[in-house]
């Protein structure tokens, strides 16, 4: 195969991938194209090592992952060259810059930037052994799923006219991934080099990879060094193509003049450098750093953490368990129908940053959907059925009635009564007015449907919140009582009774 | 960006203004996540003020809802638990021994990214010729 041949091949390969990823997160959840929403992650070992590390559990979905790195130890980097999404949005951002990049004199000036991505991969490391994953910052399959849900999802939403795409803090997704994009101006895959965690333990398997690039009569001019995206090759004249830092773009191939360089099988130069050369002080400094930063976020977290009125998803486990497995990625949040699961900012603490909540003002959470379990990669929103959603409780309603308007203001009101699913509130009538009386604890599952309601009726704080009391406690809820509702809601939306809630 | 060949240079600026219009363009639409009020809950735009609520209705509604606490949904619907355990059972489990192996994924790194627990070559190198030095001497 020619050298241009084999460019055109990545280029290819990065196009399925990405066009992949991005009908991945659109078409996610779908009856139609049975898609599985957490495909790239399955493929992305980081978050497979980090997940299992920090919740001390084995998660059979993301065990496949570790395929790509037995390949990685053949092939190289090939995943950051061919597959990954975030590197063919950089490899685009710098396609459209490309002038930049000619003028700089030289490419390979930050190089010794590249001890940094082992460094982040210590402190991580360093930090799921306390517990505490902060992976979702720097993992690039998580950057990519929270970039491209905001920018995808509202397109789609808007073409097939369905509810609104809403998600708080997302200008602040936005930002981060044009910032590592910004980055690729100061060297070319800035983030894959210097930065990337995946990037450094794809490295550190591609160093024993027997395959390499042979060079025979080379002239020792400079053109494979400055064509190289990576820095790679940081040494024309000595002639070694450094595996843990090569994404096997072989740009280099069809940069040389004199078409001498080969990639070949058992070629791996004996003389290859260390793949970090971090001193003891650095590998120290970074691993204290994962540990007394974890220690730090830990402690702050333990102190916001109480915070009872945060709703998790459904089937999700204890606060502490859910951090450790959230990775951040807005899976949920994007799939989410009714725009329910929001990302949370600092009211859990950093520990919390960005962990979906349910916000009934918002939306409710339907009884009959379980799309954000089946799109979580790491479990934190365990796997369920639909048939036993009503099992399921997220938390309990509360009323207080001195909101509440027929209470308060001595009208009609009475709304939230019919649209419970599981029949939860108790009522009483009196001159002809509803009033809603009190909250069945065992029937209440925490949807917010009457949250909800409650919210469009007033203009002031509802009447009725849900908090996070009696979550994943048992529910007296039948399997009936739903049927039942799902039936009256069909007849509803068919106009049989005319009452069509927009 | 625009040097050398400019037609190249213009195609990609053009394709660059393109893409970003209508990234803004997504992200400014109604539809958008980051549309004005996009996120807000939707409230009453009445703003009437709320009627005060006195005490003594509020006894009285105590006692009326105590008497005559409805139920008819409750009546038609109700049913005993149907709560299962097994069905909430969790799909992972936290073992242990697991919580192990982030320490050994540690010392492993610290072998293939800073060679740990290898000798300090140049010092030793240093070592080794002021010792021969003081020999010679």
């Amino acid at each position: 195969m020619t050298d241009s041949k084999l460019r055109r091949l990545r280029l290819l390969s990065q196009i399925v991938f990405f066009t992949v990823f991005s009908s991945g997160i659109l078409i996610a959840g779908s009856h139609y194209w049975p898609f599985p929403g957490d495909f790239f992650f399955r493929l992305d070992p980081l978050v497979a090592i980090i997940a299992m590390f920090t919740s001390g559990a084995l998660i059979s979905g993301l065990i496949f992952s570790l395929v790509i790195l037995v390949l990685t130890l053949f092939f190289g980097r090939f995943f950051c060259g061919w597959i990954c999404p975030l590197g063919a949005l950089i490899d685009f951002f710098e396609w459209i810059a490309h002038g930049y990049h000619r003028r700089q004199r030289d490419p390979n000036r930050l190089n010794q930037l590249s001890l940094i991505k082992f460094g982040v991969l210590i402190l991580i490391v360093a930090g799921s052994g306390f517990s505490f994953q902060f992976v979702y910052f720097f993992d690039p399959i998580v950057i990519m799923t929270r970039f491209m849900g905001i920018i995808l999802l509202p397109i789609q939403k808007a073409l097939f006219q369905v509810a609104p795409f809403a998600v708080q803090h997302a200008v602040q997704f936005l930002v981060f991934t044009l910032c590592i994009l910004l980055l690729s101006l100061l060297a070319r895959r800035f983030w894959c080099r210097a930065i990337c965690p995946l990037g450094a333990l794809l490295g550190l398997v591609a160093r024993f990879s027997p395959f390499g690039f042979v060079q025979k009569d080379c002239k020792a001019c400079p053109s494979c060094q400055k064509k190289c995206r990576t820095g790679a090759i940081a040494d024309s004249k000595a002639q070694i193509t450094q595996s843990q830092e090569c994404i096997r773009c072989f740009d280099c191939l069809d940069a040389c003049p004199q078409k001498t360089r080969v990639f070949a099988y058992n070629a791996r130069p004996s003389n290859q450098p260390h793949p970090s050369r971090l001193s003891r002080r650095s590998f120290l400094a970074w691993c204290g750093g994962g540990i007394i930063g974890s220690a730090v976020i830990a402690g702050n977290a333990g102190a916001v953490s109480v915070n009872k009125s945060l709703l998790r998803p459904p089937h999700s486990p204890d606060e502490e368990e859910f951090l450790d497995l959230c990775v951040r990625c807005q899976a949920c949040v994007n799939i989410c129908p009714t725009n329910a699961l929001q990302p949370l900012l600092l009211q859990s603490g950093l520990y919390g940053l960005w962990t979906p909540t349910v916000t009934p003002s918002i939306g409710e959470c339907k009884v009959d959907c379980n799309k954000c379990s089946t799109v979580c990669p790491t479990q934190a929103i365990g796997r369920f059925d639909i048939s036993n959603k009503h099992n399921l409780k997220i938390g309990t309603a509360v009323l207080s009635k001195d909101r509440c308007i027929p209470y308060a203001e001595g009208m009609q009101c009475g709304k939230c009564i019919p649209e419970c699913p599981t029949a939860a509130i108790g009522y009483f009538e009196q001159n002809n007015l509803q009033f809603p009386a009190q909250i069945d604890f065992l029937l209440c599952v925490g949807c917010g449907v009457c949250q909800n309601i409650c919210n469009e009726q007033t203009s002031d704080a509802p009447a009725i919140t849900v908090t996070a009391y009696g979550r994943n406690t048992p529910s007296g809820v039948s399997e009936d009582t739903i049927k039942t509702y799902l039936e009256k809601k069909l007849r509803e939306d068919s106009g049989e009774y005319g009452l069509i809630r927009k | 960006m625009i040097k050398g060949n400019k037609f190249e240079s213009i195609r990609r600026l053009l394709t660059f203004i393109f893409l970003f219009w209508a990234v803004m363009a997504c992200a400014l639409s109604p539809c958008s996540a980051f549309a004005s009020g996009s996120t807000d809950p939707a409230v009453n735009a009445a703003g009437e003020e709320l009627a005060t609520f006195e005490e003594d209705e509020k006894a009285t509604f105590d006692q009326e809802s105590t008497e005559k606490v409805s139920s008819l949904l409750h009546a038609e619907h109700y049913k005993a638990s149907v709560y299962f355990p097994e069905r909430q059972k969790r799909s992972v489990t936290s073992h242990i021994w697991m919580h192990i192996i982030p320490f050994a994924a540690l010392v492993i790194l610290a072998i293939a990214t800073a060679r740990f627990f290898g000798r300090r070559r140049r010092k030793t190198g240093l070592a080794v010729q002021s010792a021969q030095g003081a020999c010679n001497d």
